[in-house]
């Protein structure tokens, strides 16, 4: 079992305490951007079991030239042995959760070798979570150039 | 008996699934409604039709990468008359969405136009837009656009 998988894992299966509302949100919210980076690790170190474990089946995935891809095509893409993502992080990240359901918006920047040529990117991402069966799983990734 | 019992059951089974497929289409006619008046309001300056489908903490990221906050999108919204400043949105060339209970995830092709540094553009955008059920309405809780480049 990858490393990046393990601690999905031990995100999905630590029980959900009972606390105040707040606290509740509060653990929610730690929880989905902590997936957010595990999905960024998943990615750098060519996962795919990890990855095909955060995102749902029916994921719309945008990239940011405008394309689009389901989830097969997604995890294809992440497999493909011409790219190589050396680097990926997020700026800032800021995760709304409305019960079952959670947006996350920011920055991240991404540099690695893609069919042999070096890229750098930086752009502003909009993932959609929700909680499925107990797991939450994202539905919807977006990620937009930053032009100025 | 058990015959008539198993024929029960699946009755029930088959009814629940047709009421839960009935449900998803019209939740899907519902989110395709609001898409085309966001458009239309945006187009006639409509800031309170646009502020009643707008949830509070939305954050709109824009083709550019550039983030808004709803109170920000709202004061970019121009009347008609002077409608020529501001990006024109042409209505989706596609649009499909997907439901998942309280939330649906609506998608499309948007032909966009404007003029920017004093030259006239039109492009395409591939937009993401995301709903939930509040409070007994629809509003729309996070959306972004992407220009398509190839």
């Amino acid at each position: 079992m990858g490393v990046f998988l393990s601690f999905l894992l031990s995100l999905w299966l630590s029980p959900a305490p009972a606390a105040p509302a707040s606290d509740q949100y509060d653990a929610e919210q730690t929880r989905i951007l902590a997936l957010e980076n595990a999905w960024n690790q998943a990615e750098e170190h060519k996962d795919i079991k990890a990855l095909d474990a955060l995102l749902d089946p029916t994921l719309v995935y945008i990239d940011y030239d405008g394309s689009i891809m389901d989830k097969a095509q997604f995890l294809a893409s992440a497999r493909a042995p011409s790219l190589h993502p050396e680097q990926i992080v997020n700026e800032s990240m800021t995760a709304h959760v409305y019960g079952g359901s959670a947006v996350v918006t920011g920055v991240y920047r991404e540099k690695g070798e893609k069919n042999r040529k070096p890229y750098l990117r930086r752009g502003r991402f909009t993932d959609t979570w929700v909680f499925v069966q107990g797991n939450w799983v994202c539905v919807a990734s977006q990620s937009t150039l930053i032009s100025h | 008996m058990k015959i008539t019992a198993i024929a029960a059951v699946l009755c029930l089974m088959t009814a629940a699934s047709a009421w839960a497929q009935n449900d998803v289409e019209s939740t899907k006619s519902k989110i395709v409604a609001l898409e085309q008046l966001w458009n239309q309001a945006y187009k006639s300056g409509d800031k309170k039709a646009l502020d009643s489908i707008l949830d509070d903490g939305i954050v709109l990221v824009n083709d550019d990468g550039s983030a808004q906050n709803k109170a920000e999108f709202l004061a970019s919204v121009r009347p008609p008359k002077d409608a020529a400043a501001q990006q024109q949105q042409v209505s989706p060339e596609s649009l499909n969405v997907h439901v998942y209970g309280s939330v649906a995830i609506a998608t499309g092709v948007m032909r966009v136009k404007g003029i920017e540094g004093g030259k006239a553009y039109s492009r395409r955008e591939r937009f993401v837009d995301t709903w939930l059920m509040k409070g007994g309405t629809w509003v729309c809780i996070g959306t972004d656009a992407t220009p398509v480049m190839h």
